[in-house]
This record gives structure tokens, sequence and C-alpha cells, in this order.
């Protein structure tokens, strides 16, 4: 099974005799480079895979359903693929917290050399830029709760959710600075 | 005896029925992580500015370290489904798949296990 890309070479496709033989194939575009689809009937309006290149094997010639290049792009699918990125960063935190737990324990000056890391300006940005993947995490998290119990689904209230995380979240942080403020 | 072929048995007994268990400890975790979470956030905030000794007697206090223990458990869990899923959505090879999410687990577990020994030794001060 041999898929060739958008770049080979259109005299090796000549010499095979794929293209011009019957009505499916494809004509090729002027500079010779790359593909031009054929042209469709205007009077019918077809459903088309994006994939009708002839040198992609039958198999991939299939029609696909429209991916997310298809779709807009609203709040809530935002908020969505962002809780999954902050997760992400939430899990490596978390490895990387372990590791500042066991100096603690164990190795005083690792622990204060660490301490010092996240003292600096860098560090503590690092560290509210964590703390605030957390808050969001949670805010987000808290509507997946929600949904599970069946309620939020209604378009409006997507909609008001979508403000309402990210400025309780916002919120959130600030409570979280001011507390730490207080106790420190 | 059994007559059956270990396939037609599979269809005979359709689902396995622990469908939702990943889906339901994934909320178990959540709500663990609710309270202890906004705790850790707090406490987390104020590490820059803290001594060494500071730092172990916070742990060392039975509250503290009873609550550290429950976040990093459930977070370390929590984690380790999320990534699960990220990873089952995300890579398509079976076997680099399967990899990554064992990868993903055992690191996970390491790091719960040492923090709780760590949080316990300072705690326990031996």
């Amino acid at each position: 099974m041999t898929t060739r890309g958008r770049n080979a070479h259109p005299t090796r496709l000549d010499q095979r005799g794929i293209r011009g033989e019957d009505g499916n194939s494809l004509p090729r575009s002027g500079d010779g480079v790359g593909w031009t689809e054929p042209a469709l009937p205007r009077t019918t309006a077809t459903i088309r895979a994006p994939l009708t290149r002839p040198q992609l094997p039958l198999m991939r010639q299939r029609p696909l359903s429209p991916h997310l290049q298809a779709y807009r792009l609203p709040g809530t699918a935002l908020l969505s693929i962002s809780h999954r990125i902050s997760g992400v960063v939430l899990t490596v935190g978390t490895v990387l917290g372990s590791v500042l737990l066991l100096a603690l324990a164990f190795d005083q000056n690792a622990f204060e050399q660490l301490r010092d890391a996240i003292a600096t300006p860098i560090g503590r940005g690092a560290l509210w830029l964590w703390l605030y993947a957390f808050l969001f995490h949670l805010c987000h998290g808290v509507r997946h709760l929600l949904w599970d119990i069946g309620w939020g689904f209604e378009r409006e209230r997507m909609q008001r959710y979508v403000i309402l995380e990210l400025v309780g979240s916002v919120l959130l942080l600030f409570v979280v600075f001011v507390t730490s403020q207080i106790l420190t | 005896m059994e007559f059956q072929s270990p396939l037609a048995r599979a269809r005979g007994l359709g689902s396995a029925h622990h469908g939702a268990t990943h889906w339901w400890r994934e909320r178990i975790s959540a709500l663990l992580l609710l309270p202890t979470g906004l705790w850790f956030a707090v406490s987390l905030a104020r590490l820059p500015d803290v001594t060494t000794e500071a730092a172990s007697d916070w742990v060392a206090s039975p509250v503290n370290a009873l609550l550290l223990i429950v976040y990093v458990v459930a977070a370390c869990y929590h984690a380790a489904l999320g990534i699960r899923v990220i990873m089952e959505d995300y890579i398509t090879r079976r076997p680099l798949r399967m990899t990554a999410i064992l990868f993903a687990n055992g690191t996970l577990l390491t790091a719960a296990l040492f923090s709780v020994y760590a949080v316990l030794h300072i705690a326990l001060g031996t």
C-alpha cells in the first residue's frame, strides 16, 4: 500500500497512466505541481470527500465526516481543550512536587536550592501559572460535576458558564493570593 | 464441562459491567480534590517565602500531614485517570498508547508513594 504525497512527481503519474484515463481522474494544474479538484456539475449539490486524489488507496478515498476545521470553536469547546491542557500541566507539577517533598524530608540543601529557584521571578511566575491552571481546572471540573447531575445544558447557561468560569478562576486566584499573604 | 468457546461466551455475556468505573472514580477523586486542593493551593502559594524549618514544621503537624497525604494520593490518582483518557484519545498506535499509559501510571504511582513516604518521614520524625 503506497501513499504518495501531494508532491509526488507528476511525470511518474503520467507514466503510470493514472491521469486522464477516465472521467473521475484529475486534470493537472498549470504548473504541473499538485492537484486540482475535478469540476463538479453545478446543478447538483454533491457531498464529496475532501480526499478524492486518485493516488490514495481506495480505502482512504471514502467520504470523511467533517473534522475540527469544519466547526466553529465555541467558548465551551475552548474551555474543554484548556481543561485537558491544564490537566497535563498539573500532572507534571504534581510529579515535580513529590521531588520537593522528598528534598524536604531527606536533603535540606536540595530543598533550599529548589525553594530559591521558585523564589526567583521566573519561578514565581511558573508557580502562579500552575496555581491558575489548578484553579481553572477546578472551576471547569465543577461544571463537569454539574453536567453529571444533568444540570446546565441549556444554550444560554453554556454561554454564561464560560464567562462565570473564567471570572471565577481569576477570583479564586485572588483569594488564594490574599489568604497566602495573610498566613505568611 | 464447558462447551462454549471463549468468544461465544464473551458474546453471550455482553458488557463487562464496569464500563463506568473509570468515570466514577474520576468523579470521586475530583470531589476529594475540591476542598483539599484549595487548601493545598493556599499552602503552596506560601512556599517561596518559607524557611526550611517552617516548611518541615508545617508538614509535621498532624492535620497538615494527613491533608497532604489525602491530597497527594487523590491528585496522583485523578491525574493517572485523566492522562489515560488523553492518551487514549490522541495516540492512535496501540503499542505506543499502552506503553505511554503504563509509563504515566508508573510515574504517578511512584510520585504518590514517594510523597507519602516523605510526609510520614517528616511527620513521624524518623
